[in-house]
């Protein structure tokens, strides 16, 4: 989860931007560059097509900040955004493998400890995850939502986020096991 | 943050995402145009009809204006208004189709003072429909519409500087919180 400052700097930069700050819109994109271009990237094929989506979920959260009701939401809102304007991206693209595809959502039993230390071998196993359970685990890894934020992003229930995480982080470490092994 | 992951994981992790410098740079320098997209066809046909009908309210009206030798001072003046309102609209929208994309960002409060000229012109409509035929009938017409429109601009102003209130509040109660949260974090750091 996000510091309570951050929170209340989020907040407070949704207020400005509702009122037109214009150097607000410009700190927030700042802020939220990294987070939301790491997120994004996962999602579609190239740098320069995530540079594009990018682009498109700013115009997304221009004209829809009036809408956010609740300031705090901001993360999963913005998250929410960019995940549509991917999957549009990637319609136009027409791409075979759609975000929303049939992963294996049965019960899981609770998350264990997981020891992730080498965020390079990570970052790299992460493209290699099949996209819904890539999608839950960046979202995941980015810190900034819990189980029922990621569950508003993707769309389905908490259990399913649960679920989705279990398997994709059993799938990351079937694929990081040779690295960890001596 | 969250407990099963390492110190700093997202930073780390987004850290290991390579950028290309000649895109990134593209989009840095392209910040202030990231509101500006392409129309889609729907709009500019949409966009077209709007021009021409500009084009022919302005014809009718400077019609009305120049060639109506019966036309008092009063209408005259209604239809130069009129013009004036019809020639705004249809360069707003000229514009936009000649440039191929929406600004969202310009054209957002374009609109709003479009929806604005387009109420003056309305009002200018029933106030014309008055003058020319003042019975009893136009003017209970002319007095409802003019009441319904005085109280949805009263209402949709009440509630912007509602909110433009309500927005002011909660941004200064923020504030404090957000130095509140600050200092807390200093006094909570390891020297």
């Amino acid at each position: 989860m996000i510091s309570e400052k951050e929170q209340i700097r989020d907040e407070l930069l949704v207020l400005k931007c509702r009122r037109g700050d214009h150097a607000a819109w410009h700190e927030l994109i700042e802020l939220w560059r990294p987070r939301l271009f790491y997120f994004v990237r996962r999602l579609v094929p190239t740098e320069a097509d995530a540079w594009d989506v990018l682009q498109q979920t700013w115009i997304g959260a221009y004209e829809g900040i009036d809408r956010l009701q609740d300031t705090r939401q901001l993360a999963p809102w913005l998250y929410r955004i960019a995940r549509n304007k991917s999957i549009d991206y990637r319609r136009r693209l027409s791409s075979h493998e759609p975000l929303d595809e049939d992963a294996d959502d049965s019960p899981t039993p609770e998350d264990e400890q997981l020891a992730f230390d080498n965020v390079e071998s990570v970052h790299l196993a992460l493209d290699r995850l099949s996209l819904a359970h890539r999608e839950a685990l960046t979202l995941y890894f980015l810190e900034d939502l819990s189980v029922d934020a990621i569950a508003q992003v993707l769309g389905v229930p908490p259990g399913t986020v649960k679920s989705r995480l279990h398997h994709a982080k059993q799938e990351l470490r079937i694929i990081l096991e040779p690295e960890v092994k001596p | 943050m969250n407990p099963k992951l390492p110190d700093n994981f997202r930073d780390r992790l987004i850290a290991q995402q390579e950028t290309d410098e000649s895109l990134r740079r593209r989009y840095e320098q392209h910040l202030d145009s990231t509101f500006e997209r392409p129309m889609t066809a729907s709009e500019k046909i949409n966009d077209a009809l709007n021009v021409a009908a500009s084009l022919g309210f302005i014809a009718f009206f400077a019609y009305a204006a120049a060639m109506r030798t019966d036309f008092s001072t009063e209408k005259r003046s209604i239809s130069a208004a009129l013009i004036v309102a019809s020639l705004l609209y249809g360069v707003f929208r000229l514009r936009r189709l000649l440039r191929g994309t929406i600004n969202v960002r310009f054209d957002r409060r374009a609109k709003r003072w479009v929806w604005i000229g387009e109420v003056i012109v309305a009002a200018l409509l029933m106030a014309r429909l008055y003058v020319k035929e003042p019975d009893t009938t136009h003017t209970i017409i002319v007095l409802l519409s003019l009441i319904l429109l005085g109280v949805v601009v009263c209402a949709v102003q009440m509630r912007m500087l509602f909110a433009k209130s309500q927005w002011k509040s909660e941004e200064q109660n923020l504030e404090l919180r957000y130095r509140i949260a600050q200092l807390s974090e200093q006094i909570s750091k390891p020297r």
